[in-house]
């Protein structure tokens, strides 16, 4: 009988999963982390590869953001600063970068949007992800005023028939909806890049981690392997396609890293 | 595809406040702090209610800070990111103007290229969570919590905890109130404001069994320290003290402590270190 259950046991929970499986939690944010994608994600490869050449096993599983935020036990992936401001992390290793832009349907303005001030920013309605809005009552002091929607998809068609003016949204994502949404005439819609937006994307480590900080040194390690080869490289170019990644993207990766080696430090 | 040339001259920062129910983890936080490139920065983390992403005027520490800098024309925003930990860095390793909020931990380096102005005097006491640590008392000296294991924020300054054999937990403050509940935690240290905060916020049902440790464990000064490395981190620093004597002068600090902290707040024990 106990042989049975044993082996009963051993089919349903093999040891490895039990004793190696790093397991990390995301909310759905495609195409840098989605359960609908294949690898889940950009960055989901990324980890995939990360994981193949440190000889680790991660799993991601997919979580509304507040209960990611809420609970402090867990693995968590994504831009840290959604995180940070309740949860402290063993290790934070940032994996890629992101930039955000503003968007405008050309035809609905006879001349060129420019943004000079941010003062310039009251005379436009701008649509924004329901959720993303930091600290709304300091934008509403000085003007400045958003609609938000539940999706991308819904933002840029409210651009187009110009519901709103301006789209705030990250740079691949929105290329991303255009390309699905407009494909035939992308270039009527106008991008206001904003350089200094950028912000990291990283794996984090959490302190009830079993041996988080050897975790943390091997993916570390395997992520400069993977630059090496030139295989990351290749997985971004993957998924932003025509649309050129960030020039700088590899400074910002290295100053990202700079951070949070600091705070790892302290 | 899209028209590139349309370059805005706006360098956008969009800085790490707080999030009202963000959904997406990768996504792009619309951020007040919409600046231009040549924006200073004064770094912070939250402290309510002296410094706090989700109050009105950011806090009142915030609100003093801004006034001055008004005043004095000095031109720099205040930046409140997600952890001490990280206005550290931006101090120390990417020559920030200023850092603001009391207890830098700074390494000596950190220590001699700093100016710190005194603005508020706050009074911090210990505090356990009673059906837990009922017998944990405060006598004045660290050696009494020996083997007790201390929780507080990373990034504030814990060596003579540890040379007294006390351990160490970090965590927010909420988190540490938790820790306190499930016996990860036997005490912690904070401003009475601040814990009365958080216990409403988050423990409204049990804030009497979070106990002060009589009497006070530290007299406080929440402050801004300038960076004198900082091209114009002398001149702020000049230009700050002078606007904060100023705003003493003629009533605007008290009115501010007074909007934040009610009417009938005494405010001579926040201006302990003027004295």
């Amino acid at each position: 009988m106990k042989k049975i259950i044993s082996l009963i046991f051993g089919l349903l929970f093999p040891l490895s999963c039990f004793a190696d499986v790093i397991q990390f939690e995301a909310n759905e944010s495609p195409p840098y982390w989605s359960n609908n994608m294949p690898h889940k994600g950009m960055c989901g490869e990324i980890l995939e590869a990360m994981s193949e050449l440190a000889g680790l096993q991660a799993n991601i599983t997919f979580k509304p953001l507040e209960r990611l935020i809420e609970d402090s036990e867990n693995n968590d992936v994504g831009n840290p600063d959604f995180y940070l401001q309740q949860n402290d992390f063993a290790s934070i290793i940032p994996i890629a970068i992101y930039q955000s832009a503003f968007y405008y349907y050309k035809s609905n303005y006879l001349t060129d949007i420019t943004l000079r001030r941010l003062s310039d920013l009251k005379h436009y309605k701008i649509g924004i992800l329901k959720g993303t809005l930091v600290n709304r009552l300091s934008f509403e002091q000085r003007g400045i005023n958003f609609e938000t929607s539940y999706k991308q998809e819904s933002i840029f068609k409210k651009l187009k028939l110009g519901r709103i003016d301006l789209a705030l949204e990250i740079d691949l994502v929105a290329h991303q909806t255009l390309h699905k949404l407009y494909a035939s005439h992308e270039r009527d819609f106008a991008m206001v890049s904003l350089p200094n937006s950028t912000a990291p994307i990283a794996l984090m480590l959490n302190e009830n981690q079993a041996n988080a900080k050897e975790i943390a040194t091997q993916y570390r390690k395997a992520l400069a392997e993977l630059i090496q080869s030139g295989r990351y490289q290749k997985i971004i170019e993957k998924y932003y396609g025509h649309f050129s990644p960030p020039a700088d993207w590899f400074d910002n990766l290295n100053r990202f890293n700079r951070l949070y080696n600091f705070i790892e430090s302290e | 595809m899209l028209n590139m040339n349309v370059k805005a001259p706006l360098s956008f920062l969009l800085c790490l406040c707080i999030y009202s129910a963000p959904s997406f983890a990768t996504g792009p936080r619309v951020a007040p702090s919409l600046f231009a490139n040549n924006t200073q920065y004064l770094y912070t983390s939250d402290f309510s209610p002296f410094i706090s992403s989700q109050t009105e005027n950011k806090g009142v520490l915030i609100e003093i800070i801004n006034t001055v800098l008004k005043s004095s024309d000095i031109s720099a925003e205040v930046n409140i990111l997600p952890s001490k930990t990280m206005a550290q860095y931006y101090f120390s390793q990417e020559n920030a103007l200023a850092i603001i909020g009391y207890d830098f931990n700074f390494s000596k380096q950190s220590q001699q290229k700093s100016m710190f102005v005194p603005i508020l005097s706050i009074d911090e006491y210990y505090y356990t969570y009673a059906p837990v640590q009922q017998e944990l008392k405060w006598n004045g000296e660290l050696s009494s919590f020996k083997n007790k294991v201390y929780g507080t924020t990373k990034g504030n300054n814990v060596a003579k905890y540890k040379a007294a054999g006390i351990k160490i937990k970090y965590g927010r403050l909420a988190s540490l109130l938790q820790k306190m509940k499930n016996k990860q935690v036997d005490f912690i240290k904070s401003p009475q404001l601040s814990l009365n905060n958080a216990l409403d916020k988050h423990f409204p049902q049990q804030q009497s069994a979070f106990i002060k440790m009589e009497a006070k464990a530290i007299e406080s000064v929440l402050g801004i320290a300038f960076n004198t490395q900082h091209a114009d981190g002398k001149q702020s620093a000049e230009k700050f003290k002078q606007g904060l004597q100023k705003i003493i002068a003629n009533g605007e600090f008290t009115s501010i402590l007074q909007y934040h902290l009610g009417k009938k707040v005494d405010i001579n024990p926040y201006l302990k270190h003027l004295k």
